[in-house]
């Protein structure tokens, strides 16, 4: 049907993905204006000049209905601002400025020269309604604070700082569920060696802080009389240093070994005394309850040879196979114990701010290791052999048995110490390094550009932040780069006038940057635990010692046969065990532990200069 | 409906270009100024193909004079995508976008413009305008 054919169907029920289903046509354009100018406009020299603005808010030019004095002002990281009154056309207008689009723009005339220059590109913020005087004042701003909460990534984020920002995934990660562009911005913006800054034209600006040669000079024919400030910061604003640190918490993970052996008495003292023997079970389940020792691989218990001891005193001791098979003669058996410390690598470095107060300043930082150090200690060994096979394992296990199989990684060195960060790579502690030196670099730079220079002269729209500009006038010459500037010009008297304020940091480079490495210390932990030499301790005989030192008393405990000869019922007599204790592992290998270490780094900041004759 | 397209002075397409952008050329010895814009839509949903054959003619920008033979020329500006495509760009050709341009931020694409004023007249010079060819969006 031909109701159902051609575009006015298609534009009809046209939907797309999550989009308005409308269809819509036209073109796009962008003006430009190409104002071709001669430095001869901004000349100070005798001569008259004069000017004319052009406001436009929304689509509407309202120059002809401005009043009184037209401000508008910038600085580093923050919104332009504007301010300007005008007449309203009707009381309708007062409800339509707020939000409304905003261009300022000023041409110049001199003699046989014009410059047509953008001031300001931002929207109307605020309007307030004096009845009294029937004017309106329009407070306008630019897109400063709108442009990184329309981020929508962290490369978005990034870009808006012109790559000068050094990213750190640990201290200041980027979440894609939950972006917060906003505070990723203003953290990225801590670490940059400069600022930013919407210029007059609406266009995103990231300058570094580098002063290098002047653009202009102005000399005291180019500044207002009595415009000059210079001003140094207070000595409570600025800082003596900057101390900045990394606190990276992970942990020293600790193996020891202690090799532990056994040898049963003489078979004649089971004649004599008749002593009981010591049975594999008792050793293997003495072995295997040391409270946090493991044993390593399999003990090596050897059994007596079945057969007739003696005779002694007319006895004999008699060994069967049967009974053979549950003796322990003699063992050997290493046991081992691995552990953890929590630990503490802080990375420091020291920047001077270069200021007169005795107020050191800190930049603080720490990032912490995911490890599971509890379950790594506490993982029991898995057996190497399989479970199911008696022989023949149809999977035997590959490599040299090291007796940790099964035992989670890491692995420290035996007898040793290693200190593990988890999945904190290297890559993640020199950025995290880097941020936080980073982070004093900016503070320090910050701190020395409060030292500045302040100067006004007629309206000279051509220098924006971060340009460099040069003054010798008035005893004063310095050189330093525009951190704050501010245009005014009053309609109704015609003055116009441009306020400079350079920053002249005392610095210490030509340009502002740091450089900063960190490496994880090595440790030197060695540790060096006694083997244990187990012994007999035989009780209720008349050689038993009275009193012995109980962490002596270590190895088979048993008494004497109360029918033996040897028998003193007032000596001693133990309850029959094998008793095994292990060496302490002394506090400091135990306790939290910290270590300093420097980072290599320096940090340079871009100097002006400044200098003062009267 | 108007066209949620256009030129943005942002990546993150939040400032339409809303009046002329503005070049300042010295009189003596000027010096290339280079700009860059966006082109696109901050609705996610959307797309723009050339009206002539959606899809397969491609979305064009092209450098128009509304006054020839006075004020600045269209050879005065040179268009690319890309920085480094400026220094080959010839002055006054038109820039060739894609057939078909997704709105939302990521498909914004940038129009690195150059400005070189060959008149050394003072003055403003307001002739010239970028101007797309016939634009048909719709949804995705």
């Amino acid at each position: 049907m031909a109701a159902f054919d051609g575009s006015a169907f298609d534009a009809s029920f046209d939907i797309g993905g999550g989009g308005a289903g409308g269809v819509d046509t036209g073109a796009a354009t962008a003006g430009l204006s190409i104002s071709v100018v001669s430095p001869l406009v901004f000349s100070s020299s005798s001569g008259s000049i004069s000017w004319a603005p052009l406001v436009v808010v929304g689509a509407v030019d309202v120059s002809a209905r401005l009043s009184g004095s037209l401000k508008i002002s910038a600085a580093e990281d923050s919104a332009r601002v504007a301010t300007l009154t005008l007449i309203p056309a009707s009381a309708a207008d007062l409800d339509g400025y707020e939000g409304q689009a905003v261009t300022i723009d000023v041409t110049l005339f001199r003699t046989g020269q014009a410059a047509t220059w953008r001031l300001f590109t931002g929207c109307v913020e605020r309007s307030e309604f004096s009845l009294s005087e029937r004017l309106v004042t329009l407070s306008c701003r630019d897109g400063w604070q709108e442009r990184p909460a329309a981020c929508a990534s962290a490369a978005q984020v990034e870009a808006l700082l012109g790559g000068l920002a050094t990213t750190s995934g640990r201290l200041l990660p980027w979440s894609d569920a939950e972006p917060d562009p906003v505070a990723y911005f203003n953290g990225l913006l801590e670490t940059i060696p400069g600022a930013t800054a919407i210029d007059s034209s609406g266009v995103w600006q990231v300058v570094r802080w580098d002063i290098g040669a002047p653009a202009a000079t102005f000399p005291a024919g180019e500044v207002f009389d009595g415009s000059i400030d210079v001003i140094t910061a207070a000595r409570a604003d600025v800082p003596s240093a900057v101390h900045a640190t990394l606190a990276v918490r992970g942990h020293r993970l600790h193996s020891a070994e202690v090799d532990v052996d056994w040898n049963a008495v003489h078979y004649s003292l089971y004649i004599l005394h008749g002593l009981p023997t010591l049975q594999k079970a008792t050793v293997l389940d003495a072995l295997g309850a040391v409270s946090g020792w493991g044993i390593r691989g399999t003990p090596a218990i050897v059994e007596p040879t079945p057969g007739s001891y003696g005779p002694v005193n007319g006895s004999y001791y008699l060994v069967s196979a049967e009974q053979a098979a549950l003796i322990c003669q003699s063992f050997t058996a290493t046991l081992y114990r691995r552990w953890y410390q929590e630990a503490e690598i802080v990375y420091s470095i020291t920047v001077d701010a270069g200021g007169a107060s005795s107020r050191d300043d800190s930049v603080r930082a720490s990032i912490s290791s995911d490890f599971d150090a509890s379950a790594w200690e506490s993982a029991p060994r898995a057996a190497a052999i399989s479970p199911i096979y008696a022989a023949n394992d149809p999977h035997p296990p590959s490599g040299t048995p090291t007796g940790y199989e099964g035992l989670p990684e890491p692995h420290p060195p035996t007898n040793s110490g290693v200190d593990h960060f988890g999945d904190i790579t290297t890559p993640d502690l020199q950025a995290a390094v880097s941020q936080v030196v980073a982070r004093a670099m900016r503070r320090a730079a910050a701190g020395r550009r409060r030292r500045t220079v302040r100067f006004a002269r007629p309206l000279d729209p051509r220098w924006e932040i971060g340009a460099v500009l040069a003054i010798n006038a008035g005893g004063v010459s310095a050189t330093g780069q525009v951190s704050e500037v501010e245009h005014e010009m009053n309609v109704e008297s015609g003055a116009l006038s441009s306020t400079f304020t350079l920053a002249v940091p005392d610095g210490n480079g030509a340009a502002t940057g740091y450089t900063a490495t960190a490496s994880v210390p090595a440790n030197s932990v060695i540790h060096n635990l006694p083997d244990q030499h187990l012994t007999n301790w035989v009780g209720s005989s008349f050689e038993t010692i009275p009193d012995p030192d109980p962490d002596t008393v270590q190895g088979f405990l048993c008494n004497v046969d109360p029918r033996s000869d040897n028998y003193d019922s007032e000596a001693p007599a133990y309850v029959t065990q094998f008793r095994l204790v292990m060496p302490d592992i002394a506090a400091p290998l135990r306790d939290p532990l910290t270590v300093e270490t420097a980072i290599t780094g320096a940090v340079t900041v871009s100097s002006g200069s400044l200098e003062i004759n009267f | 409906m108007a066209l949620s397209f256009g030129f943005y002075s942002d990546a993150a397409l939040t400032t339409p270009v809303a009046s002329r952008l503005q070049f300042v050329q010295a009189v003596a010895d000027p010096a290339a100024v280079d700009r860059v814009i966006w082109f696109g839509s901050p609705l996610a949903g959307r797309m723009c193909q050339a009206a002539s054959d959606p899809g397969v003619d491609p979305v064009t920008i092209a450098i128009a004079d509304a006054n020839s033979g006075a004020g600045s020329p269209a050879g005065d500006v040179r268009l690319a995508l890309t920085s480094g495509g400026l220094d080959a760009a010839a002055g006054g050709d038109p820039l060739v976008l894609p057939e078909t341009i997704n709105g939302g931020v990521a498909a914004a694409v940038p129009i690195h413009i150059r400005v070189l004023d060959s008149t050394h007249a003072s003055g403003v010079h307001n002739d010239l305008s970028l101007i797309s060819n016939a634009l048909r969006e719709a949804g995705a």
